[in-house]
């Protein structure tokens, strides 16, 4: 029950997103890039997931301008650097995340004030309750005896 | 006081430096309250906001608990320099004999709430000397488990206070390394002195292992397997750890939160279940089963409950007290 009424804290309803065609757009774009960018790393789904939650979160928020056609890729790279910093135990440098063709190329200056403009938009909210909360909540009521499990997930 | 900071702080003198910041007493003007202020070391510009920042904070600001520290604020002034606001506790720990329960039930609060700690140290742990109260700090190195960590990172928890799993190479580990450190900082607590001190990590298995006995197959069943199992070390036996503590509290201490086997050893939440804090617990609902019934006896019992709580937590600070100094 706290897993849910939590999850409702950080969790945006489709229609905030749905509702501006041009955002959609945006938005499309930057996930594709993000979810490229995690396969050339290797990262774990839960980066995944937490990248794409910070984006939502702060696309949805007034600290994001939409006229400017570079600023969902910078908030796409913060959100990324973030959800790595969070969650993976190797993290490359802020320049190295902008690979796979990235649009724009910006300075790790830049992407770092973006960071702090996220973490601080988002309320430094980074571990917010996601799908994979609920299946290892789950699985954790089975109580295996093995690892197969947890090996089972690291091949997500 | 010297440095004013954004209008609402006062930036005292320094009161501690950490491997990511300094801590400064500091004076909230608006509340005046003090308050300890941790400043980042201007970030790397290569690597963006330090990950130890972001999962202190981010750990920090979504518990609220009476023994965790409390996060008051985040705050950056003008030349984007970034402050984080504690609330401030006084720094000791060893003085006090009778907080595991408080320690527990910080780590328990942790655990329910998905995080793990990984560095409880004693430097980690604070202490508000007027109303005794131990609150964990320091969540720089905390994750949320929602996901088995795959490649373990060896900087992990202060040496001293890792558990067996870690230095053997565990490629999972769980809520019970916590625990593992906690009944290290026990027994450091008692005895003045750590328990297990290697100077390396291959010394510092041998010494776990010449007190707790060497693990094999059958007290902990796939251990021989584990990527840093040292070969040809000799069998040792466990001690009779109850000489060592002579304590029945360290005893169970030892038995249940220092077991080797992570899938054996004792969870927060039943630590805190133990017989030797049942006793307290059960004290404490006798006197709210009293007050239920009777609420105009209520400051008389509860006064004497709290004698019969300090006089137990005397005996304790005075048995402590003898095995120290023989």
């Amino acid at each position: 029950v706290s897993l849910i009424s939590k999850e409702k804290e950080t969790h945006l309803g489709q229609s905030v997103l749905n509702s501006d065609e041009s955002l959609m757009v945006a938005r499309r774009e930057s996930v594709d890039w993000i979810l490229r960018v995690i396969a050339h790393y290797g990262f774990t789904v839960l980066t995944t997931v937490l990248a794409v939650n910070y984006f939502d979160r702060f696309i949805s928020s007034l600290s994001f301008q939409r006229e400017k056609p570079w600023m969902s890729q910078l908030v796409a790279v913060a959100c990324l650097s973030l959800a790595a910093k969070v969650e993976e135990t190797q993290v490359p440098l802020l320049l190295d995340f902008q690979v796979e063709e990235s649009k724009f190329v910006f300075e790790a200056k830049t992407i770092q004030r973006m960071e702090l403009l996220v973490l601080s938009t988002l309320q430094w909210k980074m571990n917010p309750v996601t799908p994979l909360s609920f299946v290892d909540h789950i699985v954790r009521r089975f109580g295996f005896k093995t690892n197969l499990h947890l090996e089972f997930l690291w091949r997500c | 006081m010297e440095k004013l900071l954004n209008w609402q702080y006062k930036l005292g003198k320094v009161i501690g430096i950490g491997a990511y910041g300094i801590v400064h007493r500091g004076l909230n003007l608006e509340t005046n309250q003090i308050v300890a202020i941790k400043r980042f070391y201007t970030f790397d510009c290569k690597n963006g906001v330090p990950y130890t920042t972001i999962r202190e904070i981010s750990m920090l600001i979504e518990m609220y608990h009476i023994n965790i520290v409390k996060l008051l604020d985040v705050i950056s002034n003008t030349k984007n320099e970034w402050y984080i606001i504690f609330e401030y506790l006084d720094l000791d720990l060893e003085k006090y004999m009778y907080i595991m329960h408080q320690i527990l039930s910080g780590v328990m609060y942790c655990h329910k709430h998905r995080i793990m700690h990984q560095d409880l140290t004693p430097d980690n742990l604070l202490i508000d000397l007027n109303a005794s109260v131990v609150k964990i700090a320091d969540f720089g190195m905390a994750r949320a488990f929602d996901f088995p960590l795959r490649a373990y990172s060896p900087e992990v928890v202060t040496i001293w206070y890792k558990a067996p799993e870690i230095l053997l190479g565990s490629p999972v580990y769980s809520t019970a390394i916590d625990v593992w450190s906690v009944g290290c900082i026990f027994a450091k607590m008692l005895m003045r002195q750590n328990l297990f001190a290697g100077a390396s990590k291959n010394e510092h298995l041998r010494k776990i292992f010449s007190i707790m006995g060497t693990p094999n197959e059958r007290t902990w069943p796939g251990v021989t397997s584990l990527p840093y199992y040292p070969a040809g070390l000799p069998e040792y036996y466990p001690e009779v750890i109850s000489i060592i503590f002579a304590s029945i509290f360290f005893y169970f201490a030892s038995q249940e939160m220092l077991c080797m086997n992570p899938a054996r050893r004792i969870s927060a939440r039943r630590a805190l279940g133990h017989a030797y804090f049942k006793k307290k617990k059960r004290k404490e609902k006798k006197e709210k089963k009293m007050t239920i019934l009777d609420p105009i006896e209520k400051k008389k019992k509860k006064m004497m409950m709290m004698m019969i709580l300090d006089s137990v937590s005397f005996t304790f600070v005075v048995v402590v007290v003898m095995l120290t100094d023989y």
